[in-house]
């Protein structure tokens, strides 16, 4: 496929191959070269846009150097991600007079998205209020706009009566369930939380209740 | 058309970067983040499904003024060659001692002992015996010497089956009033779909 284009002509005499050697075609067979091309472009373009890790980013509470700077929170979740399939977690303080203060949920849709969804139903509504005025609001262009939706949704995420949600683990939990909590919380609303230290209590009822072991 | 696909393909090997050699597959968990963790100044601490755990730090000439730094906590001396192949080098998980032996491998060899070692020995102190501790303090110091201040970012590439309590002694580990570090970027996977 590949040869320069000499055109033939051997028998000719000298003078002849003189006049030829001017007139020789310069068109060469590009095709395998066009298909090399062609394979390096797949190549790189396959290999390179997939690359890019994505990120979520966390900030670790600040370990307290004294013990006394408890502030009292109200509208509180705390999850504990065990193990398991399934993660249990308690409304508000635990509540140590009942035998069993931990609620048992899955890990899918329905399970615990739905108990922190129904807990935070009221800031949720609320964003989707802004979100609906904003989309509605064509003075704006789209970054605009997005912008300002992100501004407002934080801000409603971090009024005092939204919901704060604390991650608990035990020992043994696996990181991905751990990370699947945190993604859950910006899909239910969710801009107060924190991964926070399990008590002593709370693996006592744990226990009682044989989630763990 | 010939022209144009010559055009791409110049960019393409132009703008490509080849992903640093990783020594273990790590399946990191899902998320449905969409930030992108930028491609300079990240200290990368790997965590495989095992609890070993691996380090890197990118620009090579940080990476040479770590090692040198860490062979001077560590009494051992580094020739230029080795620190040349260091400066290379993706991410390692190995005791410090067995590094030199280590750096005089070729790349496919490499791949093959980095399977055997047992990761970055690690524990709670400040010590010389928590290497990964000198790692992270190391190469933190160098980066801020060699660039701006505070602009270096901890990543952390943990696989979904890793124990959580490895990376929570790891988290532990940086939030020491000696590094003080409390913000930290997790690497998972994008989830394309809406769960």
């Amino acid at each position: 496929m590949a040869q320069l284009d000499t055109g033939g002509g051997d028998s000719k005499g000298g003078k002849h191959q003189k006049q030829r050697a001017k007139k020789q075609s310069t068109h060469i067979d590009m095709t395998p070269m066009v298909d090399l091309a062609f394979l390096l472009l797949t190549f790189f373009v396959l290999t390179s846009t997939f690359s890019k890790p994505v990120t979520m980013e966390i900030t670790m509470p600040v370990k307290p150097k004294d013990k006394e700077d408890k502030t009292k929170v109200k509208h509180i979740v705390t999850l504990v991600v065990t193990k398991g399939d399934t993660v249990a977690w308690y409304y508000g303080e635990l509540d140590t007079a009942s035998t069993a203060p931990f609620n048992i949920s899955s890990f899918s849709k329905d399970g615990i998205r739905k108990v922190l969804m129904e807990n935070n139903r009221e800031t949720i509504k609320k964003i989707q209020e802004i979100e609906k005025k904003i989309l509605a609001d064509k003075s704006m262009d789209e970054q605009k706009r997005k912008e300002l939706y992100t501004k407002q949704a934080v801000d409603l995420m971090g009024e005092k009566d939204a919901l704060t949600v604390v991650i608990k683990t035990t020992d043994d939990a696996k990181y991905g369930r751990v990370v699947d909590m945190i993604d859950e919380m910006s899909i239910v609303n969710v801009g107060k939380y924190a991964l926070v230290d399990i008590s002593e209590t709370e693996l006592a009822f744990l226990q009682q209740q044989k989630i763990i072991k | 058309m010939v022209d144009l696909a010559f055009l791409l393909v110049t960019f393409f090997m132009l703008t490509s970067q080849f992903r640093a050699e990783e020594p273990v597959i790590v399946d990191t968990p899902a998320s449905q983040k969409e930030m992108k963790l930028p491609d300079k100044d990240i200290m990368l601490l790997t965590i495989d499904s095992a609890g070993r755990v691996f380090f890197s730090i990118d620009q090579k000439d940080v990476r040479i003024a770590m090692l040198e730094e860490m062979g001077n906590r560590y009494k051992i001396e580094f020739t230029e060659e080795e620190k040349e192949t260091f400066g290379k080098m993706g991410s390692f998980g190995l005791p410090i001692g067995n590094l030199k032996e280590y750096l005089a491998l070729d790349g496919g060899d490499r791949e093959k002992v980095s399977r055997q070692f047992k990761g970055i020995p690690m524990d709670t102190t400040t010590s010389l015996t928590n290497e990964l501790f000198n790692w992270v303090d190391a190469g933190r110091r160098m980066s801020f010497n060699k660039y701006q201040k505070g602009v270096l970012r901890y990543a952390i590439k943990g696989d979904g089956d890793a124990n959580y309590k490895k990376i929570k002694k790891i988290i532990e580990m940086f939030q020491k009033d000696e590094i003080n570090v409390n913000r930290f970027n997790l690497i998972t996977s994008l989830e394309s779909e809406q769960k």
